[in-house]
């Protein structure tokens, strides 16, 4: 395709996506819903971008844009948030995951007439995910309260962790016949640990020679640098890069509690507000894009509309049933639970269930066509329900302002007279 | 290929780049060149990115690169130091420019063989570059001067944009057979006119716009989806974008005479100042990356190493000559001509021709593997000479002190 073109439509990704944040402003519909059609519009209606031939780069891109956006939520994060909130938030996960995954496979099983085996492989591939890309601008634009910030941006760099770990083990027993509880167990916790672990030690050495380096210039590409290194590492091996890199980006963010441990002079506060400042830029960019991408990947059927839209409001309607359990239970007795409605909207998912059901496709299973079919509606969906979400969140704080702006008038006259 | 080695190999590009510049800070030696190594070893030496499956990826980043470098060179541009301190450095950029366009290009026909436009095409990439880059941090390490420092700061702004207006001149030429020289040339023209006419029409509705937002966020990406959507309008409309993109640099860069001819008050310096930080470190990413892909490009053929070189010898012969003879006239019956001879081995050559011998295998022009081949040779050559004069400049500071 001719350079020009790339450009004009890339640029035109950037001003629709700076519009939608006055948008978003004025009416608390997110843009990302419009990116998506649009998206859709210029892959699967006008065919202007071949979706065939863009799933290798898409994945890569999609890996690069889900930790970058990650690394900028975990640069925002409070520490002692992360502490107070971590455990509630992988409650949230295991219970959300495990519950969507079990009950996904029964419709699968006996309303679907689907084998045991492809059912459950196909409620992993959609069973409790939401996606970062979604989550952590829209938690900071619709001005929710740290707690419920970390809480979110926690959840979704987990969940992802367990939906690929439980659909390579479905996988696994497809083909191999074998894979036990043990594997799929140990899996989830070697991604976890080495993710971890080596987030927190690549984070500290990034911390003091950021201190070092931080008069020269360039050290914002050089961080970016650093935090591909984190993900490539904490990946070969064995690890989740993407956790890696939140938890690298938790620690660059909070590093002054860093001081107290080594008892040294670190002030870089000017430095990481302007990386921060880059990285806000650099999401943004790379978020609009991915919502088009997204849409690009989509396969819509014409034939199959009626019967496909039918089973993702079936899916939609267990996922949103389990979350609703999965907030109550992991929000109890918890200041999250005052934002319980806006956790549990919040579930639009993004490119995981989208990469794993093209990679059943290409693993040849049975019935992956029409996973892919049905994926593509429940991404709609989810992301519709947070659309809602978010206008009855800004409509909720609207009725707050005017009513604080009622109180206010009222009080005043009062005091005059 | 798997995304977590082609992030693990960007992550270890960016790395060798900062050490690379940090390097360059103590001892003056330039980036470019560890650069052009790492990408000859990922590409030609162990085909980790073999260069077919590189070449579709050249194009958008070599152009995009040199959009950014032309915005920054018109940002930088003030017309009021121009006009003041200026006149000698575009003398000298005209001067260097013209005569080694000839000679250069007249090698390539009588001696190369290569016929007359691939010799002006090639002759266009190599001819007159000065990166500043290199040349800023290199002349305040020499202790230069202001007045100096400021006189190669001017040409390197300037040279970088002839180059680019004559190589896309002569390519537009080159796509248009079969036409006489006067058609051609008219074809030229009217794409110049009208790059530079959309160009002026759109920044000034840019910077209006820039004005309007300059307190939002996500400025620079707004910015840089400015420069994309003027390219892609002027080429769409059959001018030459990238010209559109470097009359938007150059409004922007003097909005205050908008304010004079439209008579308001808009203060864009703070938003400048914002946008040139960020600017600074997209550029530095994107350069480091286009010198290891002009790597990765580097065709190694034994059997034409020596001839290559050759070339680039007296290729590098003609530019000092043509840089000597700019100099003395540039700097003739001035305070500059104390600096004549740092002036003339301050030859570093960088990004444009690089860029432009990357797009030159994108667009599949004739011998364009030879041009890239030759243009490395040309640009290691050009750098090893000016940081041997920074190096022997520095220690005789040090032996007066």
């Amino acid at each position: 395709m001719n350079v020009s073109v790339v450009f004009a439509l890339i640029a035109g990704i950037i001003i629709i996506g700076f519009a939608g944040e006055f948008f978003f402003k004025k009416t608390g519909i997110p843009i990302f819903i419009f990116l998506i059609f649009t998206g859709i519009v210029l892959g699967p209606i006008l065919n202007f971008f071949p979706r065939e031939s863009l799933i290798p780069e898409l994945s890569i891109f999609a890996e690069l844009t889900l930790f970058m956006v990650l690394f900028y939520g975990g640069l925002g994060l409070n520490f002692s948030s992360v502490v107070l909130n971590g455990g509630r938030a992988l409650v949230q996960t295991v219970i959300y995951v495990g519950i969507s995954i079990i009950l996904i496979g029964l419709v699968g099983i006996f309303v679907l007439n689907w084998n045991l085996l492809s059912s459950f492989i196909f409620a992993s591939i959609i069973g409790g995910e939401t996606t970062a890309a979604v989550v952590v601008p829209l938690s900071k634009s619709m001005k929710l309260s740290e707690g419920t910030i970390t809480f979110l941006t926690l959840e979704s760099a987990v969940n992802s962790i367990f939906s690929i770990v439980l659909f390579f083990a479905f996988v696994g027993i497809y083909t191999d016949g074998k894979a036990g509880w043990l594997s799929i167990v140990g899996g989830i916790g070697l991604q976890f640990s080495i993710g971890i672990a080596l987030g927190a030690i690549l984070s500290l050495v990034w911390v003091f020679a950021l201190y070092r380096f931080q008069k020269q210039r360039f050290t914002y590409v050089l961080t970016v640098g650093f935090v591909l290194t984190t993900y490539s590492l904490s990946t070969v091996l064995g690890g989740n890069g993407t956790l890696a890199v939140l938890v690298f980006g938790i620690i660059l963010g909070n590093y002054h509690l860093l001081k107290r441990i080594f008892k040294g002079q670190t002030s870089m506060d000017p430095l990481l507000k302007q990386l921060e400042k880059f990285q806000g830029e650099i999401s943004f960019f790379l978020e609009s894009l991915f919502f088009v991408f997204l849409g690009l990947t989509f396969i819509i059927n014409p034939s199959l509309i009626v019967s496909n839209l039918s089973i993702g409001i079936l899916i939609l309607s267990i996922l949103l049933a389990t979350r609703f359990t999965a907030v109550r239970v992991s929000t109890f007795k918890s200041e999250l639970n005052k934002e319980r409605r806006q956790i549990m909207l919040m579930c639009a998912m993004g490119l995981t269930p989208a990469t794993l059901s093209v990679l059943a496709v290409s693993l040849q299973l049975p019935l992956s066509d029409t996973f892919l079919n049905i994926v593509t509606y429940v991404i709609i969906l989810t992301n519709v329900v947070t659309t809602v979400g978010s206008i009855l969140n800004k409509r909720k704080q609207t009725q707050e302002y005017k009513g604080i702006k009622q109180t206010e008038n009222w009080i005043a006259p009062e005091n005059h007279s | 290929m798997d995304a977590s080695i082609v992030f693990a190999v960007v992550a270890g590009i960016i790395i060798i780049g900062f050490v690379g510049e940090f390097f360059f800070r103590k001892t003056s030696i330039p980036i470019f060149i560890s650069l052009i190594i790492t990408g000859i070893i990922l590409g030609p030496v162990l085909n980790i990115f073999p260069r077919q499956s590189v070449i579709p990826v050249l194009a958008p980043v070599a152009e995009l690169t040199l959009l950014l470098v032309l915005f920054s060179s018109g940002l930088s541009l003030k017309a009021r130091v121009v006009i003041e301190n200026g006149g000698r450095a575009l003398v000298q950029a005209a001067i260097y420019i013209g005569l080694s366009s000839i000679l250069i290009g007249s090698l390539g026909v009588f001696i190369m063989k290569w016929g007359v436009l691939p010799s002006f095409i090639f002759a266009s990439m190599i001819s007159g570059e000065t990166t500043a880059a290199l040349l800023v941090p290199l002349s305040k390490w020499m202790r230069i001067s202001e007045s100096v420092s400021s006189f190669l700061k001017i040409e390197a702004a300037t040279n970088s944009i002839l180059l680019v207006v004559l190589f896309f001149a002569f390519v537009q030429v080159y796509n248009s057979p079969g036409i006489n020289l006067s058609t051609a040339f008219n074809g030229v023209a009217s794409q110049f006119s009208v790059g530079i006419v959309v160009g002026a029409i759109l920044s000034l509705t840019w910077v209006y716009t820039l004005y309007r937002f300059q307190k939002e966020k996500f400025t620079y990406i707004l910015t840089l989806g400015l420069i994309l959507i003027t390219y892609a309008v002027a080429t769409q409309l059959g001018g030459n974008g990238t010209l559109s993109v470097l009359v938007f640099g150059l409004v922007f860069g003097n909005y205050y005479l908008v304010n004079k001819l439209f008579r308001r008050q808009m203060n864009l310096d703070f938003l400048q100042n914002e946008l040139g930080a960020f600017q600074q470190e997209i550029s530095f990413l994107l350069t480091t990356l286009l010198f290891v892909f002009l790597g990765v490009a580097f065709v190694i053929t034994p059997s034409h190493v020596v001839t290559n070189v050759s070339v680039a010898l007296a290729i590098l012969l003609i530019l000092l000559t043509c840089r000597f003879v700019a100099t003395r006239v540039s700097t003739f019956k001035s305070q500059l001509s104390t600096a004549k001879r740092e002036i003339l081995l301050m030859c570093a050559q960088g990004v444009t021709p690089a860029t432009l011998a990357i797009l030159a295998v994108s667009l599949q022009l004739p011998y364009a593997d030879t041009f890239v081949n030759i243009v490395t040779y040309v640009i290691i050559m050009t750098n090893v000479i000016t940081t041997a004069v920074a190096v022997a400049s520095a220690r005789k500071h040090k032996t007066e002190l």
